[in-house]
């Protein structure tokens, strides 16, 4: 089956529950412009990052369907949208700790591809 | 995740036979194990089971021996195999004996929100209840040293956040070595008639009350508080980790204790005592029901589900306790506005999914039939009006034939009844149901939607595969010989994809449901799940000019790969498999395979 809302929660450092309360996430990776409304409540009200994955430009946008197919491997949109925010001063991580992160976890065949992706987001911010 | 940790730890402490059948949330905790049987080349035995009855016998059997086991699966799974679980409380076990029930509250992919940690208590065994999935790594150990001293079956009960979180984790060796057991007579026990069943009665009861009364699984103190507090909370499982951290964030707690329970059932004698004298308010956390609350005696002072303080159904999110503490802390009701649940988006089958075809020839040639149906990713043929029920696994079946036999009494008018259900549920709990349904004279037609593995959960490979979870190789059933044994006499194997093919089997088998001795109709509707061959480039449909932008394609045949763009259909061709069933779905053939 394909096409459901999917949400996951990225916790980093000392907790013991793997979720996230409202009002309290301090960045939104919106892979999909139509989850934003449900799940816009969890970004804190001041001071958040949200970043979408959208067609039409907007605060914290891009394209990154359209990119990652043209990069040949549509399934990368999620790096390209993680390269583009990394490239915001704001962001917490550089783009080397996360490429040295993509290089560790990404299996041998998607190493290349999914670095291009990254970048590709990485570059596109202006 | 949560899964491979309760995986990795059960394999570190010297399991030698793991069983289960796939289920959500808890089916990576066999095939982790399966891989780490191969990647450290140890000599036990794991295995996709038929089902949890069959898996938990397996398991129990290998327990009985002496070695130690475990037996895996969803809470509903427990249900299949209640019978052998009421059983073995009784008979006790020699090998310690997990038996690992995964619970979704919410729910998120069950059919019920229902308590493994009852069921342990309706037995009489012991449950665990990790709020982590390091908790659940390191409760593995224990709980097969707690099985092996008292010979007593004992569960492990992660849920969902508990199964799928991710944790980094410190873990210790592997060795896989297994002593060399053999199985004991001794029929007063392991065949016991129901003189002997009343003496291993007794012997549960004080098995369980000396556990009971174990100062190993005495709830923990999480906290230190300055003064003597009168408030408590008391908490298992992953709510216990939502209250830590928000008891964390906030202000809230400097005057409460909090504990934190390991072992719900049973539920500490001594602890029940101390929380009655010591405190005068006593909030009880834990999900899905107030397993921990029922145990204690006097509930004047307890805020629980009882009271109704804490919501009865549904999951308990951070969202969902934290207005709870407030509450609980200023005894008033503070109501924090939660989002409105507005619809995510609904999933659907893949673009391709053979289902989609077998759905369509089935809603073409029958509009108006009854669609009794079952468990698995062809559930979603709700989205296509062709799924009418969905009760448990291999319900389909016995539906098929309990409306038929209430049906036939009106004569005039019975619509024709098609039941769906895919080759892993049929295997599963189908084939008495066929048994049952065939013999006591209903009349339907079957549809067995045969993609030759487990798709919801994963891909687990069925029995009609030929592959082992190891990946060794075994003779594949042959799905046709097992129908035709059960003496049904109507019997078509068809490719959904060849739609027009699959219409004039659906037809010709009504014909044979009004014949004098005709009886039920099974089709095999056979293709591979696209999750397992390899993608291959295959030439696609275009959209001609004809197009009139109608959408019933979009809105009845619901391939992902179509879409309604500018008044014209449109096709995906990144996500299109090139299936060319779509070309059937149009009404007025503007989908075309000749480009
Ligand atoms: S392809 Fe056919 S069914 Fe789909 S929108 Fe066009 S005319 Fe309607
Ligand atoms: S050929 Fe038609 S039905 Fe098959 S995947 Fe492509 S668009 Fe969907």
């Amino acid at each position: 089956m394909r096409g459901g809302s999917v949400v996951s929660f990225i916790k980093i450092g000392d907790f013991f529950s793997p979720l996230i309360r409202s009002k309290q996430a301090d960045i939104l990776f919106v892979l999909s412009e139509t989850e934003l409304i449900q799940n816009q409540h969890f970004a804190r009200p001041t001071g958040s990052q949200i970043y979408i994955n959208a067609k039409e430009p907007r605060k914290r946008s891009i394209d990154a369907d359209s990119l990652a197919v043209r990069l040949g491997s549509p399934v990368t949109a999620n790096l390209v949208l993680l390269g583009f925010a990394c490239a915001h001063p704001d962001f917490p991580y550089s783009h080397d700790e996360i490429a040295q992160c993509i290089r560790k976890i990404s299996t041998a065949s998607m190493v290349d591809q999914n670095l291009k992706s990254f970048y590709e987001g990485y570059y596109s911010f202006s | 995740m949560g899964n491979e940790a309760i995986a990795r730890a059960i394999v570190e402490h010297g399991c030698f036979l793991a069983a289960s059948y796939p289920g959500t949330p808890a089916s990576e905790i066999l095939s982790s194990i399966a891989r780490l049987k191969k990647e450290y080349n140890l000599d036990m035995h794991v295995e996709w089971s038929v089902n949890e009855k069959c898996a938990f016998e397996v398991a129990l059997s290998a327990s009985y021996a002496g070695y130690r086991a475990v037996v895996a699966m969803k809470q509903v799974g427990l249900n299949v195999a209640l019978d052998p679980l009421m059983s073995a409380a009784y008979t006790g076990t020699i090998g310690g004996f997990i038996i690992c029930s995964a619970d979704d509250p919410g729910p998120h992919s069950s059919q019920t929100e229902q308590d493994s940690r009852m069921l342990a208590m309706f037995a009489k065994i012991p449950v665990f209840d990790p709020s982590s999935p390091r908790d659940a790594y390191k409760c593995i150990l224990p709980a097969y040293m707690l099985s092996e001293k008292y010979q007593i079956p004992v569960m492990v009960r992660p849920t969902t956040r508990v199964c799928h979180a991710r944790q980094n984790i410190t873990t210790n060796n592997i060795n896989g070595f297994y002593s060399a057991v053999s199985f004991e007579k001794n029929p007063s026990r392991w065949a016991a008639t129901p003189r002997y069943r009343y003496d291993l009665h007794k012997l549960l009861n004080k098995k369980i009350e000396k556990i009971s009364l174990e100062k190993k699984f005495y709830p923990l103190q999480w906290n230190k508080t300055p003064k003597k507090a009168h408030t408590c909370i008391i908490a298992s499982g992953v709510a216990f980790a939502h209250v830590a951290d928000i008891i964390k964030d906030t202000s809230l707690g400097d005057s409460v204790d909090i504990f934190k329970v390991l072992m719900p059932y049973p539920l500490n004698k001594v602890f029940i005592k101390t929380i009655l004298e010591s405190y005068k308010h006593i909030l009880i956390i834990e999900e899905p029901y107030g397993i921990i609350e029922l145990q204690f005696p006097e509930k004047k002072h307890i805020y629980g589900k009882s009271n109704g303080f804490v919501p009865c159904e549904g999951e308990l999110t951070p969202d969902i306790i934290e207005p709870i503490l407030h509450h609980f802390f200023h005894r008033k009701k503070t109501r924090r506005k939660l989002p409105a649940n507005l619809p995510g988006q609904r999933p659907s089958l893949c673009p391709g999914c053979p289902h989609r075809a077998s759905f369509f020839a089935i809603k073409k040639a029958f509009p108006n039939a009854l669609y009794p149906s079952d468990i698995g990713c062809y559930t979603l043929g709700i989205n296509l009006g062709v799924v009418d029920t969905c009760l448990c696994m291999g319900a389909s079946i016995n539906q098929a034939s309990g409306l038929f036999h209430a049906l036939s009494k009106n004569t005039k008018q019975q619509p024709p009844i098609i039941a769906t259900i895919g080759d892993s549920t049929f295997l599963h709990s189908g084939i008495p149901a066929l048994i049952n349904a065939h013999y006591n004279g209903a009349r339907f037609i079957l549809v067995i939607l045969d993609n030759s593995t487990t798709a919801m959960t994963g891909n687990q490979p069925t029995a009609l595969s030929g592959i082992r979870v190891d990946g060794s190789r075994s003779k594949p059933l042959d799905l046709e010989k097992v129908i035709e044994g059960l003496g049904i006499a109507f019997l078509k194997n068809v490719d959904p994809y060849r739609v027009p093919d699959m219409i004039n089997t659906l037809k010709e088998a009504a014909l044979f449901l009004q014949k004098p001795d005709g009886g039920i109709a099974v089709i095999i509707a056979k293709h591979p799940c696209l999750m397992n061959i390899p993608k291959t480039r295959s030439p696609q449909p275009v959209i001609s000019n004809s197009c009139t932008g109608c959408g019933y394609c979009v809105k009845h045949f619901e391939c992902p790969a179509l879409s309604i763009t500018n008044g014209k259909c449109e096709i995906n061709t990144l996500s299109c498999t090139g299936c060319g069933v779509c070309i059937h779905a149009c009404p007025i053939g503007a989908i075309t395979m000749d480009n």
